[in-house]
């Protein structure tokens, strides 16, 4: 044994892991796609039916919140092709140069989009994404709650301390803390926004935790009595518990959010995602998600194809005076942003 | 205070193994919630019936392995290499690897790999972990190595020297199988750190190299799942296993 040999012993000793992690990792390329979701956004066999139809393999990852997507997607190298931010980050990516433009052509189920939606706000001519799901945030409260919540300022009653939860993100809890002094969703005013931390603030107190749709089994289990949920998220906790649990959209105003699929810049399989875009736009298949799931959908065509009982559903589909009282969410100016990401931290670190 | 160090102990005992025990019961329970309903292995079945568990935990395993073998390699030899020419400098750099905050650990790795990939065209993936816990696990793998070396007489060493052996015959002949135990138990030490690092492996895992303690977060933020408990019971009877394995080897 000298020491040649041992220096050789040691590299082939190192190349076996090394080799087998690699190929580990080329094995990943056949062609596929990767594809980064909400959870529960889609039905249990959606991908499945995609990756039999096209002959792609999917890799489909899920998120709970736009800030944990956006922590990955912003480095440029994530490895995600399609992701699906809300309505307000779209504008931002956009400028940050994390998207993808949409090429319309190789979309033939476009037409099947809901009119409302065929020229949102955020995005007009659809370059940028397609809207998903939509939907809204208000209170999921249990049935036996007396008397029943029906506006923001009832999350701040002290008799329900320790069993209220609120969504675990910046725009939200202000949004309700907005409304609930009677100023609008998206203000941008230095006082407006201060005097809303201070009512989170006088909040978190009473707070259980601050929890995005992880707040459902606990709404199911009893653990929380009054939450601020979105309405997709309470639409699956009614239906794991129909007769305990019922939802309300707050009187003073709320706030309506979109999700919409969107193609990441960094993404080498455009075809493959727009295939995917494609599948997700089919009547059909958007139609079982929404009974999946019991999420609110973007799509006319299968808005149509939907039971009379999801149809009316009031938690997912309230009717048009209750949306009335909403308000969608806009991007925000820099300086508006760092104010409220700075009041945010100040008050969830207090 | 005699007969109150026994009851001292086994509350300590209790206080450390109750939150497994009762995992691990719960595990066989044929009820979703924490009402005993009945011993059910549904949950383990469900647990081998979930792909992406499994394809995770398989994950884990190859990067544990990888991440082991190169790091009680390069370990073993720095821990030698300080041994024979002391430098606080250097001994000192290794072992700041070991009390920097996790956190900090994570996103400087992430950061540089960025910066890296940028030019590269690479993304982050399995190597990206395997380099971070290999980064992060050979300060362990020094300081098990270190505290075996500071029993080793060195005169053995020159003993064989001055016998006609290489310097490195020397180190292979004489020095390497007195460390043998130590470099199993640090080999031991840097598979399980490998195996529970959560915070580093997330910010530096790719779309493809979800390890498993990754998958069990993402479920337990879901809300409750036996499976978890099944899951947790599995990994934790294993690593019980090589814990043993490894201070008998210690002890050797």
């Amino acid at each position: 044994m000298n020491r040649r040999r041992f220096l050789q012993g040691i590299v082939k000793a190192a190349a076996i892991p090394a080799t087998a992690a690699l190929l580990a990792d080329c094995g990943a390329n056949f062609p596929r796609l990767n594809v980064y979701n909400w959870s529960d956004y889609v039905a249990p066999d959606t991908v499945a039916n995609f990756e039999r139809e096209s002959g792609l393999r999917v890799r489909y990852g899920t998120y709970e919140s736009d800030q944990e997507m956006l922590a990955q997607v912003l480095g440029g190298n994530s490895g995600w092709d399609v992701v699906f931010p809300s309505a307000d980050f779209i504008g931002p990516m956009r400028d940050l140069g994390l998207l993808a433009p949409i090429r319309h052509e190789l979309l033939t189920n476009l037409g099947a989009l809901d009119p409302a939606f065929r020229q949102p706000p955020w995005d007009p001519e659809l370059q940028w994404s397609i809207p998903y799901m939509y939907g809204a945030t208000g209170i999921l409260y249990q049935e036996n709650l007396v008397p029943a919540p029906h506006a923001w300022a009832d999350l701040w009653d002290p008799r329900l301390a320790g069993k209220i939860t609120m969504l675990d993100d910046a725009t939200e809890v202000f949004g309700a803390c907005l409304k609930k002094l009677g100023y609008a969703l998206n203000s941008a005013d230095p006082g407006e926004l201060r005097a809303a931390a201070a009512e989170a603030g006088r909040q978190k107190p009473l707070l259980r935790a601050y929890l995005n749709a992880e707040v459902r089994d606990q709404a199911v289990a009893g653990d929380v009595a009054a939450a601020q949920a979105w309405a997709v998220t309470a639409a699956q906790a009614i239906a794991a518990a129909p007769d305990r649990l019922a939802f309300v959209y707050p009187a003073e105003g709320f706030a309506r959010f979109a999700d919409n699929i969107a193609i990441l810049r960094e993404s080498r399989r455009v075809e493959a995602a727009h295939r995917w875009i494609d599948y997700l736009l089919r009547p059909e298949v958007a139609a079982s998600i929404v009974q999946a799931t019991r999420t609110a959908t973007c799509n006319g065509a299968a808005y149509a194809l939907l039971p009379a009982s999801l149809r009316g559903d009031a938690v997912l589909y309230p009717a048009a005076e209750v949306l009335k009282r909403g308000e969608w969410f806009a991007p925000q100016s820099t300086a508006s942003q760092r104010l409220r990401d700075r009041l945010w931290t100040e008050m969830k670190s207090a | 205070m005699k007969r109150a160090l026994p009851l001292y102990a086994a509350c300590a005992y209790l206080f450390l193994h109750l939150p497994l025990a009762i995992l691990a019961i719960f595990s066989v329970n044929a009820s979703r919630f924490t009402v005993w309903e009945g011993f059910s292995l549904r949950w383990y079945r469900a647990m081998f019936a979930d792909h992406d568990l499994l394809e995770s935990a398989g994950n884990s395993l190859v990067i544990a392995v990888a991440a082991t073998v190169l790091a009680t390699i390069v370990g073993t030899l720095a821990a030698y290499a300080l041994w024979k020419k002391a430098s606080a400098w250097l001994a000192g750099s290794l072992y700041l690897s070991l009390v920097t905050p996790e956190i900090v650990t994570g996103v400087s790795l992430l950061a540089f790999f960025q910066w890296i990939f940028r030019s590269l065209h690479l993304r982050l993936g399995m190597h990206t972990v395997i380099l971070a816990h290999v980064s992060f696990s050979i300060a362990y793998v020094v300081l098990v190595v270190m505290a075996r070396l500071r029993n080793f007489d060195v005169s053995l060493e020159e003993a064989a020297l001055d016998l006609g052996e290489t310097e490195f015959g020397a180190f292979y002949r004489v020095t390497l199988p007195y460390l043998a135990p130590a470099i199993a138990a640090a080999a031991m030490l840097a598979f399980t750190v490998s195996i529970d690092d959560y915070v580093i492996t997330s910010l530096v895992a790719g779309v493809d190299s979800r390890t498993l303690p990754m998958v069990i977060y993402a479920m337990a933020r879901r809300g409750v799942n036996p499976v978890l408990n099944a899951v947790s019971t599995v990994v934790v009877a294993g690593l019980g296993a090589l814990i043993l394995i490894s201070e008998r080897l210690r002890r050797a």
